[in-house]
């Protein structure tokens, strides 16, 4: 199961982490970046992520599975700071669906 | 009798010998003097660190500083960022005299102008904050669930912990875990060489003029250990090469074989050489109105040490921040001054109105970590 993750951040530093339930480290994306993983079905993962910027920053992150699969939606993570910024960590759980139908 | 005229004009010719030899004594002992004079002056000059930062950009990516009575330099500086990790620039910097109407980066029949440096530098970061234990996480999804209900937010994943430290109520807030994350480390590496061009003369009798060029080298490594994205400390190594002209004199002299004179300003002797290597350790800081997060001032202490020249200098830069653009980064051209303290260490430190020096600063625009983002 193939899962993009498309990071963006406007300045500062971002890292962003595909992480199983075995707190391992699957993959990770520093700053704005594009990367895919193979993940596999019915399995808990969760996406961590941290950043640290000296001015405002914005940041969005996008994941999917490529190609779609049905009955997954797709991840949409996005913020906004107004001035100097250090994170505490930032994490979104999701399981891989058990069905790999597109 | 004609004896006697003899030794007369003999005794004449050796005392007009012997003033000749004093002057030329005199003439020695004053050009040393001034040497050792200048020897000093250069050495505090280096040291002086007009406003520069540990990392390069940090000020400004243009820059005009002005000097105090040592005219001014202008700075224009390329950047590229291969991505938020990674940067590069290219700096072309030009001495401008107190007199000069212009500045020549490059003249296409001559090369590079004289006072002109071309730098290079890279800045990356290193950073591996720790993963969240379960248990943060767990509290951090309780707290997210309690906000989503309370704003109808469909996905309660979707609330970041930003937003719920800062848009949440105090039962919220409170429920807040909260650990000590790691912050970046920065490296910035830059290597730049200028080149001076310089006509002197080394023969008083003669006063033939030579003209001679040097490029000179200057290495920096900084590594800057933040606090907090509002402040950090550095420490930085630098390797610094440069000559300077030697004092200039008026002199003189018959022209032609005419019984005319003939006036002629030179700058007499080598180029005084000097190169030091320098341990830096700066410490930066931005502060904002109570309430709010955009930076209106800065300062960034530091203390130099010269290992070669058992130098130090003190320096504390202010910088007066005008205004901030919706993104906060400053806007506009901001001020601020430098002051400064350079001292020997070899014998008694020098007297503060000695080793004082102010400058004033016009910079566009100072950012906190702007060359590293």
């Amino acid at each position: 199961m193939n899962f993009k993750v498309k990071v963006k951040i406007s300045t500062g530093l971002l890292i962003c982490h595909i992480v199983n339930s075995h707190d391992k480290i699957m993959m990770t994306i520093k700053g704005t970046g594009e990367k895919s993983v193979e993940l596999v079905p019915n399995t808990q993962y969760r996406i961590e992520y941290f950043y640290w910027s000296a001015s405002a920053t914005k940041y969005s992150i996008d994941a999917d599975f490529s190609p779609k699969i049905i009955g997954f939606d797709a991840i949409h993570l996005e913020d906004v700071t107004t001035g100097p910024y250090q994170s505490q960590p930032e994490h979104y759980n999701f399981k891989t669906p058990a069905n790999l139908l597109p | 009798m004609k004896k006697i005229l003899f030794i007369g004009l003999l005794i004449g010719f050796s005392v007009q010998l012997k003033a000749q030899d004093k002057e030329i004594e005199q003439f020695n002992k004053k050009v040393n003097a001034d040497r050792l004079e200048k020897q000093k002056e250069v050495q505090s000059n280096s040291f002086t660190p007009y406003g520069k930062g540990a990392f390069s950009n940090v000020i400004s990516n243009i820059s005009l500083s002005s000097i105090l009575n040592n005219g001014v330099d202008g700075k224009i500086e390329l950047k590229s960022v291969a991505n938020h990790w990674l940067s590069g620039g290219l700096t072309v910097e030009q001495k401008i005299g107190k007199n000069d109407k212009k500045a020549t980066l490059y003249d296409f029949n001559k090369g590079l102008s004289n006072g002109t440096t071309v730098g290079l530098n890279f800045q990356f970061s290193l950073w591996k904050p720790k993963l969240s234990d379960e248990k943060f996480r767990n509290q951090v999804d309780l707290a997210k669930k309690k906000f989503a209900e309370a704003n109808s937010i469909a996905d309660y994943q979707t609330v970041t912990y930003r937003r719920l430290e800062t848009e949440g109520p105090k039962e919220i807030k409170d429920m807040l875990p909260r650990i000590k994350v790691r912050n970046p480390i920065f490296v910035n590496f830059s290597m730049s060489f200028t080149k001076q061009r310089f006509s002197y003369a080394t023969d008083s009798i003669s006063l033939e003029k030579i003209d001679k060029s040097h490029i000179t080298p200057d290495i920096n490594l900084a590594v800057g250990f933040p606090f907090s994205p509002k402040r950090y400390l550095a420490l930085v190594y630098t390797y610094s090469e440069g000559y300077e002209a030697a004092d200039e004199r008026n002199f003189t002299k018959p022209f032609g074989t005419t019984n005319n004179l003939v006036g002629q300003t030179l700058s007499f002797g080598n180029p005084i050489f000097e190169k030091d290597h320098k341990l830096t350790m700066e410490y930066r800081q931005t502060f904002a109105k109570e309430g709010d997060d955009k930076p209106v001032f800065a300062i960034s202490p530091s203390v130099t040490y010269g290992i070669a020249s058992d130098k130090a200098a003190f320096s504390l830069p202010l910088y007066f921040i005008k205004g901030t653009d919706k993104d906060s980064k400053p806007t506009g051209l901001q001020g601020g001054v430098v002051l400064s303290y350079v001292t020997e260490l070899k014998s008694n430190w020098s007297k503060f109105s000695d080793g004082f020096g102010a400058q004033l600063i016009l910079t566009a625009p100072l950012a906190m970590f702007d060359g590293l983002f």
